[in-house]
Protein backbone atom coordinates (compact mmCIF):
# COMPACT_ATOMS: atom_id res chain seq x y z
CA UNK A 1 0.00 0.00 0.00
CA UNK A 2 2.81 2.46 0.82
CA UNK A 3 4.59 1.13 -2.02
CA UNK A 4 1.65 2.05 -4.60
CA UNK A 5 1.26 5.74 -2.62
CA UNK A 6 5.01 6.59 -3.04
CA UNK A 7 5.28 5.39 -6.93
CA UNK A 8 2.75 8.06 -7.79
CA UNK A 9 5.63 11.23 -6.05
CA UNK A 10 8.54 9.39 -7.37
CA UNK A 11 9.67 7.98 -10.86
CA UNK A 12 8.98 4.23 -10.61
CA UNK A 13 12.15 2.05 -10.73
CA UNK A 14 13.53 -1.22 -9.45
CA UNK A 15 15.50 1.06 -6.70
CA UNK A 16 13.01 3.19 -6.08
CA UNK A 17 12.28 2.34 -2.78
CA UNK A 18 15.61 2.12 -1.06
CA UNK A 19 14.90 5.61 -0.09
CA UNK A 20 11.46 4.86 1.36
CA UNK A 21 13.48 2.02 3.25
CA UNK A 22 15.74 4.47 4.74
CA UNK A 23 13.34 6.67 5.87
CA UNK A 24 11.14 4.12 7.33
CA UNK A 25 14.18 2.77 9.01
CA UNK A 26 14.75 6.24 10.18
CA UNK A 27 11.47 7.00 11.30
CA UNK A 28 10.95 3.09 13.56
CA UNK A 29 14.39 4.15 14.87
CA UNK A 30 13.57 7.66 16.09
CA UNK A 31 10.42 6.46 17.71
CA UNK A 32 11.38 3.39 18.94
CA UNK A 33 11.39 0.08 17.44
CA UNK A 34 8.87 -1.17 19.43
CA UNK A 35 6.57 1.89 19.47
CA UNK A 36 3.51 2.17 17.14
CA UNK A 37 2.53 5.81 18.08
CA UNK A 38 6.46 6.54 17.79
CA UNK A 39 7.17 5.48 14.13
CA UNK A 40 3.90 7.79 13.16
CA UNK A 41 4.88 11.01 15.37
CA UNK A 42 9.25 10.45 14.30
CA UNK A 43 7.71 9.65 10.97
CA UNK A 44 6.23 13.64 11.19
CA UNK A 45 9.20 15.08 12.78
CA UNK A 46 12.17 13.49 10.46
CA UNK A 47 10.14 14.42 7.73
CA UNK A 48 9.42 18.37 9.08
CA UNK A 49 13.35 18.49 10.00
CA UNK A 50 14.30 17.58 6.84
CA UNK A 51 12.21 19.90 4.33
CA UNK A 52 11.76 22.68 6.64
CA UNK A 53 15.83 22.65 7.20
CA UNK A 54 16.31 22.08 3.76
CA UNK A 55 14.56 25.31 3.13
CA UNK A 56 15.60 27.61 5.67
CA UNK A 57 19.77 27.16 5.89
CA UNK A 58 21.35 27.74 2.94
CA UNK A 59 24.34 25.40 3.07
CA UNK A 60 22.73 22.68 3.30
CA UNK A 61 19.93 23.39 0.65
CA UNK A 62 18.53 20.53 -1.26
CA UNK A 63 21.82 18.28 -1.22
CA UNK A 64 22.13 17.92 2.47
CA UNK A 65 18.72 17.77 3.27
CA UNK A 66 18.41 13.53 4.19
CA UNK A 67 21.88 14.25 6.03
CA UNK A 68 20.11 16.24 9.08
CA UNK A 69 16.99 13.52 9.14
CA UNK A 70 20.02 11.33 10.02
CA UNK A 71 21.40 13.43 12.22
CA UNK A 72 18.78 14.32 14.17
CA UNK A 73 18.16 10.51 14.97
CA UNK A 74 21.99 10.46 16.00
CA UNK A 75 21.25 13.20 18.43
CA UNK A 76 18.61 11.74 19.55
CA UNK A 77 19.70 8.27 20.35
CA UNK A 78 22.48 9.28 22.17
CA UNK A 79 20.04 10.92 24.87
CA UNK A 80 17.55 8.36 24.80
CA UNK A 81 19.26 4.98 23.14
CA UNK A 82 15.83 2.87 22.87
CA UNK A 83 14.23 5.67 20.41
CA UNK A 84 11.41 8.63 21.65
CA UNK A 85 8.87 5.97 22.89
CA UNK A 86 10.63 2.61 23.10
CA UNK A 87 10.04 0.57 26.12
CA UNK A 88 13.33 0.15 28.34
CA UNK A 89 15.41 -2.90 28.31
CA UNK A 90 16.23 -4.73 31.34
CA UNK A 91 19.86 -6.49 31.16
CA UNK A 92 20.75 -9.36 32.96
CA UNK A 93 24.17 -11.40 33.47
CA UNK B 1 33.19 -39.39 15.10
CA UNK B 2 36.38 -37.98 12.35
CA UNK B 3 37.17 -41.56 10.23
CA UNK B 4 41.13 -40.65 10.79
CA UNK B 5 42.92 -39.82 13.33
CA UNK B 6 46.43 -38.02 13.78
CA UNK B 7 48.61 -38.34 16.88
CA UNK B 8 49.99 -34.82 17.99
CA UNK B 9 53.64 -34.33 17.13
CA UNK B 10 53.76 -36.99 14.57
CA UNK B 11 55.51 -36.36 10.98
CA UNK B 12 51.67 -36.65 9.89
CA UNK B 13 50.16 -34.43 12.02
CA UNK B 14 53.38 -31.79 11.36
CA UNK B 15 52.10 -32.53 7.11
CA UNK B 16 48.85 -32.09 8.14
CA UNK B 17 49.60 -28.23 9.61
CA UNK B 18 51.88 -27.15 6.86
CA UNK B 19 50.44 -28.66 3.22
CA UNK B 20 47.09 -26.70 3.37
CA UNK B 21 49.10 -23.52 4.10
CA UNK B 22 51.43 -24.27 0.94
CA UNK B 23 48.42 -24.80 -1.15
CA UNK B 24 47.43 -21.54 0.04
CA UNK B 25 50.76 -20.06 -1.18
CA UNK B 26 50.73 -21.64 -4.33
CA UNK B 27 47.42 -20.51 -4.97
CA UNK B 28 48.23 -17.17 -4.37
CA UNK B 29 51.40 -17.62 -6.29
CA UNK B 30 49.43 -18.80 -9.43
CA UNK B 31 47.61 -16.28 -10.78
CA UNK B 32 51.22 -14.26 -11.46
CA UNK B 33 52.19 -17.38 -13.89
CA UNK B 34 48.29 -18.57 -15.14
CA UNK B 35 49.28 -16.28 -18.21
CA UNK B 36 52.42 -18.41 -19.15
CA UNK B 37 51.49 -21.12 -22.28
CA UNK B 38 53.33 -23.92 -19.99
CA UNK B 39 50.74 -23.64 -17.55
CA UNK B 40 47.07 -25.15 -17.18
CA UNK B 41 45.19 -22.60 -17.29
CA UNK B 42 42.38 -23.12 -14.59
CA UNK B 43 38.81 -21.10 -15.36
CA UNK B 44 39.17 -17.97 -17.71
CA UNK B 45 42.83 -17.13 -16.13
CA UNK B 46 44.66 -17.76 -19.52
CA UNK B 47 45.63 -13.93 -20.21
CA UNK B 48 47.22 -11.81 -17.69
CA UNK B 49 43.83 -8.72 -17.73
CA UNK B 50 41.72 -10.86 -16.26
CA UNK B 51 43.78 -11.06 -13.19
CA UNK B 52 42.25 -7.77 -12.35
CA UNK B 53 38.91 -9.14 -10.61
CA UNK B 54 41.05 -11.22 -8.30
CA UNK B 55 43.00 -8.03 -7.38
CA UNK B 56 39.58 -6.63 -6.51
CA UNK B 57 38.74 -9.51 -4.72
CA UNK B 58 41.77 -8.88 -2.64
CA UNK B 59 41.05 -5.54 -1.89
CA UNK B 60 37.10 -6.48 -0.66
CA UNK B 61 39.12 -9.23 1.19
CA UNK B 62 40.94 -6.29 3.18
CA UNK B 63 37.72 -4.55 3.38
CA UNK B 64 36.07 -7.62 4.47
CA UNK B 65 38.43 -8.34 6.96
CA UNK B 66 38.12 -4.51 8.41
CA UNK B 67 34.30 -5.03 9.27
CA UNK B 68 34.78 -8.55 10.58
CA UNK B 69 36.86 -7.02 13.41
CA UNK B 70 33.85 -4.61 14.17
CA UNK B 71 30.72 -7.39 13.63
CA UNK B 72 32.09 -10.73 13.68
CA UNK B 73 34.64 -9.63 16.89
CA UNK B 74 33.29 -7.47 18.80
CA UNK B 75 29.36 -8.00 18.29
CA UNK B 76 28.68 -4.39 17.03
CA UNK B 77 26.79 -3.95 13.87
CA UNK B 78 27.87 -1.68 11.60
CA UNK B 79 26.49 -0.66 8.03
CA UNK B 80 28.86 2.19 7.26
CA UNK B 81 31.73 0.47 6.50
CA UNK B 82 31.36 1.66 2.67
CA UNK B 83 31.60 5.16 4.01
CA UNK B 84 35.26 3.66 5.59
CA UNK B 85 36.48 2.41 2.00
CA UNK B 86 35.14 6.00 0.38
CA UNK B 87 37.25 7.80 2.55
CA UNK B 88 40.41 5.99 2.09
CA UNK B 89 39.79 5.59 -1.31
CA UNK B 90 38.94 9.79 -1.98
CA UNK B 91 41.77 10.38 0.74
CA UNK B 92 44.15 8.38 -2.18
CA UNK B 93 42.94 9.71 -4.66
CA UNK B 94 42.84 13.75 -3.92
CA UNK B 95 46.26 13.57 -2.45
CA UNK B 96 47.69 11.67 -5.95
CA UNK B 97 45.82 13.81 -8.14
CA UNK B 98 45.92 17.24 -6.62
CA UNK B 99 49.12 16.73 -4.38
CA UNK B 100 51.36 14.83 -6.65
CA UNK B 101 51.78 12.22 -3.64
CA UNK B 102 52.68 8.67 -4.68
CA UNK B 103 50.09 5.66 -4.02
CA UNK B 104 52.09 4.18 -1.42
CA UNK B 105 52.43 7.37 0.85
CA UNK B 106 48.78 8.02 0.69
CA UNK B 107 48.68 4.76 3.10
CA UNK B 108 48.98 5.46 6.61
CA UNK B 109 47.12 8.98 5.73
CA UNK B 110 44.56 7.49 4.78
CA UNK B 111 44.47 4.89 7.36
CA UNK B 112 44.72 7.34 9.60
CA UNK B 113 42.02 9.00 8.57
CA UNK B 114 39.84 6.54 8.41
CA UNK B 115 40.70 5.54 12.00
CA UNK B 116 39.67 8.94 13.18
CA UNK B 117 36.61 8.69 11.65
CA UNK B 118 35.89 5.36 12.45
CA UNK B 119 36.58 6.19 16.56
CA UNK B 120 34.07 9.37 16.01
CA UNK B 121 31.29 6.70 14.89
CA UNK B 122 32.00 4.70 17.77
CA UNK B 123 31.50 7.02 19.85
CA UNK B 124 27.91 6.54 19.24
CA UNK B 125 28.02 2.88 20.21
CA UNK B 126 28.95 3.38 23.86
CA UNK B 127 25.46 4.63 24.67
CA UNK B 128 23.87 2.34 21.56
CA UNK B 129 23.11 -0.94 20.79
CA UNK B 130 22.02 -3.44 18.44
CA UNK B 131 19.82 -2.50 15.79
CA UNK B 132 19.57 1.43 16.75
CA UNK B 133 23.19 1.39 16.53
CA UNK B 134 23.08 -0.42 12.83
CA UNK B 135 20.15 2.25 11.92
CA UNK B 136 23.03 5.21 13.06
CA UNK B 137 25.84 3.34 11.11
CA UNK B 138 23.67 3.12 8.03
CA UNK B 139 23.23 6.84 8.13
CA UNK B 140 26.93 7.19 8.00
CA UNK B 141 26.57 5.28 4.76
CA UNK B 142 23.71 6.88 3.38
CA UNK B 143 25.04 10.68 3.85
CA UNK B 144 28.63 9.35 2.32
CA UNK B 145 27.66 9.44 -1.25
CA UNK B 146 25.84 13.01 -0.83
CA UNK B 147 28.80 14.53 0.55
CA UNK B 148 30.77 13.59 -1.88
CA UNK B 149 28.15 15.44 -4.22
CA UNK B 150 28.49 18.35 -2.27
CA UNK B 151 31.92 19.14 -2.14
CA UNK B 152 32.04 18.25 -5.63
CA UNK B 153 35.10 20.77 -6.31
CA UNK B 154 36.88 18.57 -3.68
CA UNK B 155 36.06 15.19 -4.85
CA UNK B 156 34.76 15.72 -8.50
CA UNK B 157 31.15 15.26 -7.63
CA UNK B 158 29.07 13.03 -10.25
CA UNK B 159 31.55 12.63 -12.36
CA UNK B 160 34.05 11.07 -10.09
CA UNK B 161 37.93 11.82 -9.87
CA UNK B 162 40.88 10.00 -11.43
CA UNK B 163 44.54 11.66 -11.78
CA UNK B 164 44.92 13.91 -14.93
CA UNK B 165 46.39 11.58 -18.03
CA UNK B 166 50.02 10.77 -17.94
CA UNK B 167 50.25 11.85 -14.26
CA UNK B 168 50.77 10.34 -11.42
CA UNK B 169 51.31 7.17 -13.22
CA UNK B 170 52.28 4.45 -11.13
CA UNK B 171 55.36 2.55 -11.71
CA UNK B 172 56.06 -0.83 -10.37
CA UNK B 173 58.18 -0.95 -6.95
CA UNK B 174 61.73 -2.52 -7.94
CA UNK B 175 61.18 -5.41 -5.73
CA UNK B 176 58.24 -6.36 -7.72
CA UNK B 177 59.46 -9.06 -10.33
CA UNK B 178 57.40 -7.47 -13.06
CA UNK B 179 57.93 -4.02 -15.12
CA UNK B 180 55.41 -2.08 -17.02
CA UNK B 181 56.82 -3.22 -20.35
CA UNK B 182 53.76 -4.75 -22.02
CA UNK B 183 50.19 -4.40 -21.83
CA UNK B 184 49.62 -6.67 -19.91
CA UNK B 185 52.32 -7.24 -17.21
CA UNK B 186 50.15 -4.08 -15.27
CA UNK B 187 47.44 -6.33 -13.89
CA UNK B 188 50.13 -8.89 -12.65
CA UNK B 189 52.82 -5.86 -10.71
CA UNK B 190 49.82 -4.66 -9.23
CA UNK B 191 48.38 -8.26 -7.74
CA UNK B 192 51.78 -8.21 -6.78
CA UNK B 193 51.86 -5.51 -4.46
CA UNK B 194 48.03 -6.45 -3.80
CA UNK B 195 48.71 -9.70 -2.41
CA UNK B 196 51.97 -8.55 -0.44
CA UNK B 197 49.95 -6.18 1.52
CA UNK B 198 46.76 -7.73 2.35
CA UNK B 199 48.90 -10.80 3.72
CA UNK B 200 50.75 -8.21 5.71
CA UNK B 201 47.01 -6.85 6.84
CA UNK B 202 45.56 -10.45 7.26
CA UNK B 203 48.64 -11.47 9.44
CA UNK B 204 48.41 -7.93 11.74
CA UNK B 205 44.94 -8.43 12.41
CA UNK B 206 45.12 -12.15 13.38
CA UNK B 207 47.55 -10.88 15.71
CA UNK B 208 45.55 -7.90 16.44
CA UNK B 209 42.60 -10.47 17.39
CA UNK B 210 44.85 -12.96 19.36
CA UNK B 211 45.98 -10.03 21.59
CA UNK B 212 45.22 -8.58 25.01
CA UNK B 213 42.86 -6.08 22.62
CA UNK B 214 41.39 -8.77 20.43
CA UNK B 215 40.47 -11.04 23.48
CA UNK B 216 38.60 -7.93 25.23
CA UNK B 217 36.75 -7.39 21.93
CA UNK B 218 35.58 -11.22 22.25
CA UNK B 219 34.41 -10.98 25.64
CA UNK B 220 32.91 -7.80 25.06
CA UNK B 221 30.83 -9.58 22.02
CA UNK B 222 29.78 -12.46 24.88
CA UNK B 223 28.73 -10.41 27.48
CA UNK B 224 29.34 -7.16 27.84
CA UNK B 225 28.57 -7.23 31.41
CA UNK B 226 31.25 -9.30 32.21
CA UNK B 227 33.67 -8.30 30.43
CA UNK B 228 33.40 -4.98 32.14
CA UNK B 229 33.08 -6.71 35.16
CA UNK B 230 36.39 -8.64 34.69
CA UNK B 231 38.45 -5.43 33.72
CA UNK B 232 37.91 -4.72 29.96
CA UNK B 233 37.47 -1.19 29.31
CA UNK B 234 33.95 -0.97 27.40
CA UNK B 235 34.44 2.70 26.39
CA UNK B 236 38.13 2.82 24.94
CA UNK B 237 37.65 -0.95 23.35
CA UNK B 238 34.86 -0.28 21.97
CA UNK B 239 36.15 2.78 19.93
CA UNK B 240 38.82 1.03 19.41
CA UNK B 241 37.27 -1.51 17.31
CA UNK B 242 35.57 0.94 15.07
CA UNK B 243 38.67 2.68 14.75
CA UNK B 244 40.74 -0.38 13.67
CA UNK B 245 37.97 -1.49 11.36
CA UNK B 246 37.60 1.76 9.49
CA UNK B 247 41.78 2.00 8.97
CA UNK B 248 41.40 -1.29 7.49
CA UNK B 249 38.48 0.16 5.16
CA UNK B 250 40.12 2.94 4.40
CA UNK B 251 43.64 0.66 3.10
CA UNK B 252 40.71 -0.99 1.22
CA UNK B 253 39.79 1.79 -0.59
CA UNK B 254 43.59 2.74 -0.91
CA UNK B 255 44.28 -0.53 -2.55
CA UNK B 256 40.92 -0.06 -4.61
CA UNK B 257 42.69 3.24 -6.18
CA UNK B 258 46.14 1.01 -6.61
CA UNK B 259 43.85 -1.17 -8.68
CA UNK B 260 42.11 1.17 -11.01
CA UNK B 261 42.57 4.91 -10.36
CA UNK B 262 39.17 6.17 -10.40
CA UNK B 263 36.60 7.61 -7.61
CA UNK B 264 32.93 8.11 -8.11
CA UNK B 265 30.24 8.66 -5.54
CA UNK B 266 28.36 5.58 -6.74
CA UNK B 267 31.05 3.36 -6.12
CA UNK B 268 30.84 3.45 -2.19
CA UNK B 269 27.03 3.62 -1.82
CA UNK B 270 25.03 1.89 0.67
CA UNK B 271 24.80 -1.19 -1.27
CA UNK B 272 28.42 -1.53 -0.98
CA UNK B 273 28.11 -1.41 2.54
CA UNK B 274 25.75 -3.82 2.76
CA UNK B 275 27.01 -6.29 0.27
CA UNK B 276 29.99 -6.16 2.39
CA UNK B 277 27.99 -7.56 5.55
CA UNK B 278 26.49 -10.21 3.65
CA UNK B 279 30.18 -11.28 2.44
CA UNK B 280 31.19 -11.37 5.98
CA UNK B 281 28.15 -13.69 6.93
CA UNK B 282 28.39 -15.76 4.04
CA UNK B 283 32.54 -16.37 4.12
CA UNK B 284 31.94 -16.86 8.50
CA UNK B 285 31.93 -13.68 10.80
CA UNK B 286 34.36 -14.46 13.50
CA UNK B 287 37.37 -15.86 11.18
CA UNK B 288 40.33 -13.90 9.90
CA UNK B 289 39.78 -16.02 6.61
CA UNK B 290 36.02 -15.99 6.32
CA UNK B 291 37.34 -13.01 4.44
CA UNK B 292 38.27 -14.39 1.50
CA UNK B 293 35.42 -16.40 0.42
CA UNK B 294 33.10 -13.65 1.57
CA UNK B 295 35.13 -11.35 -1.14
CA UNK B 296 34.91 -14.21 -4.22
CA UNK B 297 31.49 -14.45 -3.46
CA UNK B 298 31.30 -10.29 -3.06
CA UNK B 299 33.18 -9.62 -6.39
CA UNK B 300 32.49 -13.13 -8.87
CA UNK B 301 28.71 -14.09 -8.20
CA UNK B 302 27.89 -10.32 -9.99
CA UNK B 303 30.64 -11.40 -12.79
CA UNK B 304 30.12 -14.72 -13.53
CA UNK B 305 26.18 -13.80 -13.22
CA UNK B 306 26.63 -10.79 -16.11
CA UNK B 307 28.83 -13.04 -18.31
CA UNK B 308 26.84 -16.19 -17.78
CA UNK B 309 23.48 -14.70 -19.05
CA UNK B 310 24.98 -12.88 -22.30
CA UNK B 311 26.95 -16.41 -23.07
CA UNK B 312 26.60 -19.71 -21.12
CA UNK B 313 29.91 -21.34 -22.82
CA UNK B 314 32.28 -20.71 -19.78
CA UNK B 315 30.45 -22.20 -17.46
CA UNK B 316 31.78 -25.08 -15.70
CA UNK B 317 30.61 -27.71 -17.32
CA UNK B 318 28.73 -29.79 -14.91
CA UNK B 319 26.61 -26.94 -13.38
CA UNK B 320 25.73 -25.93 -16.83
CA UNK B 321 23.43 -28.75 -17.78
CA UNK B 322 21.58 -28.71 -14.71
CA UNK B 323 21.03 -24.97 -14.98
CA UNK B 324 20.86 -24.27 -18.23
CA UNK B 325 16.95 -23.77 -18.64
CA UNK B 326 16.91 -21.10 -15.44
CA UNK B 327 19.93 -19.16 -17.65
CA UNK B 328 17.87 -19.45 -20.94
CA UNK B 329 15.08 -17.91 -19.39
CA UNK B 330 16.81 -15.14 -17.83
CA UNK B 331 18.87 -14.41 -21.01
CA UNK B 332 16.08 -13.47 -22.55
CA UNK B 333 14.61 -10.53 -19.42
CA UNK B 334 15.55 -7.50 -19.32
CA UNK B 335 18.24 -5.79 -16.90
CA UNK B 336 19.66 -9.57 -16.38
CA UNK B 337 23.00 -8.05 -14.84
CA UNK B 338 20.64 -7.04 -12.14
CA UNK B 339 20.06 -10.74 -11.25
CA UNK B 340 23.03 -10.64 -9.11
CA UNK B 341 21.26 -9.70 -6.29
CA UNK B 342 18.70 -12.14 -5.89
CA UNK B 343 21.37 -14.56 -5.54
CA UNK B 344 23.02 -12.25 -3.49
CA UNK B 345 19.56 -12.99 -1.37
CA UNK B 346 19.00 -16.42 -2.33
CA UNK B 347 22.88 -17.29 -1.30
CA UNK B 348 22.66 -15.67 2.01
CA UNK B 349 19.37 -17.02 2.84
CA UNK B 350 20.63 -20.65 2.06
CA UNK B 351 24.65 -19.77 4.20
CA UNK B 352 22.21 -18.74 7.17
CA UNK B 353 20.32 -21.90 7.08
CA UNK B 354 22.97 -24.41 6.28
CA UNK B 355 25.99 -22.91 7.35
CA UNK B 356 25.33 -20.74 10.83
CA UNK B 357 29.19 -20.14 10.54
CA UNK B 358 30.09 -19.05 7.13
CA UNK B 359 31.66 -20.92 4.81
CA UNK B 360 34.78 -20.88 6.66
CA UNK B 361 33.06 -22.76 9.80
CA UNK B 362 31.65 -25.19 7.46
CA UNK B 363 35.11 -26.28 5.83
CA UNK B 364 36.11 -26.83 9.31
CA UNK B 365 33.23 -28.80 10.58
CA UNK B 366 33.45 -30.98 7.55
CA UNK B 367 37.59 -30.94 8.25
CA UNK B 368 36.76 -32.25 11.99
CA UNK B 369 34.36 -34.69 11.03
CA UNK B 370 37.10 -36.39 8.92
CA UNK B 371 40.65 -35.84 10.46
CA UNK B 372 41.06 -36.05 14.34
CA UNK B 373 44.16 -34.63 15.96
CA UNK B 374 44.61 -36.82 18.67
CA UNK B 375 46.51 -34.79 22.24
CA UNK B 376 49.27 -36.61 22.80
CA UNK B 377 50.61 -34.93 26.06
CA UNK B 378 54.55 -35.26 26.40
CA UNK B 379 54.60 -35.51 30.48
CA UNK B 380 52.03 -38.22 30.70
CA UNK B 381 54.00 -40.44 27.96
CA UNK B 382 57.60 -39.05 30.25
CA UNK B 383 55.97 -40.08 33.19
CA UNK B 384 55.14 -43.81 32.39
CA UNK B 385 58.40 -44.49 30.64
CA UNK B 386 59.96 -43.18 33.47
CA UNK B 387 57.80 -45.59 36.06
CA UNK B 388 58.36 -48.31 33.37
CA UNK B 389 54.65 -48.69 32.90
CA UNK B 390 53.29 -49.26 29.67
CA UNK B 391 53.52 -46.35 27.10
CA UNK B 392 50.17 -44.67 26.54
CA UNK B 393 48.65 -44.87 23.05
CA UNK B 394 45.69 -42.80 22.70
CA UNK B 395 44.88 -43.77 19.68
CA UNK B 396 44.35 -46.89 21.20
CA UNK B 397 42.97 -45.48 24.59
CA UNK B 398 40.94 -42.29 23.87
CA UNK B 399 39.71 -42.89 27.20
CA UNK B 400 42.86 -42.80 29.01
CA UNK B 401 42.27 -46.03 31.42
CA UNK B 402 45.73 -46.92 30.93
CA UNK B 403 47.32 -44.13 32.17
CA UNK B 404 47.76 -46.03 35.64
CA UNK B 405 47.39 -44.58 39.40
CA UNK B 406 47.67 -40.57 38.95
CA UNK B 407 48.99 -40.05 42.70
CA UNK B 408 52.36 -38.72 41.61
CA UNK B 409 50.71 -36.58 39.27
CA UNK B 410 48.67 -35.48 42.50
CA UNK B 411 51.50 -35.25 44.93
CA UNK B 412 53.19 -32.69 42.38
CA UNK B 413 50.16 -30.54 42.05
CA UNK B 414 49.84 -30.84 45.96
Amino acid sequence: LAGSLIANTTLLEPNFMSRVLIYSFAAATLGGLDSLGGAVIAGIIIGLVETMSGGYIKLIGGTLAPTTALVVIVVVLLVRPNGLFGSKRVERV
Amino acid sequence: MASIRIRQGTPAQRAYAWVPWILVALCFIYPLFAYKSWMPAVGSLDQAFRVTPINEVICYAVAILGLNLVIGYSGQLSLGHSAFVGLGAYTTIILVSDHNWSFFTTIPVSAAACFLLGCIVGLPALRIRGLYLAIVTLSLAFVFPTLVLKYGSLTGGPNGKKPARGQAKMDPPSWVPFNNAGRLASPLWVYTILMVMAVILFILARNFVKSRPGRALIAVRDNQTSAAVSGVNLPIYKVLAFGVSAAFGGIAGTMLMINKPFASDTQFTIQLAIFLVVGLVIGGAGTISGAVPGALVYVFIPYFMSAWTNDQSGMPVGIKQITRPLFDWLSTRQGKGAIAGVFFGVLLLITVFILPGGIIDGLRRLRARIIAVTPNPGWLRDRNRTRGLKPIDPLEDPAGSNVGPLDDVIADNA
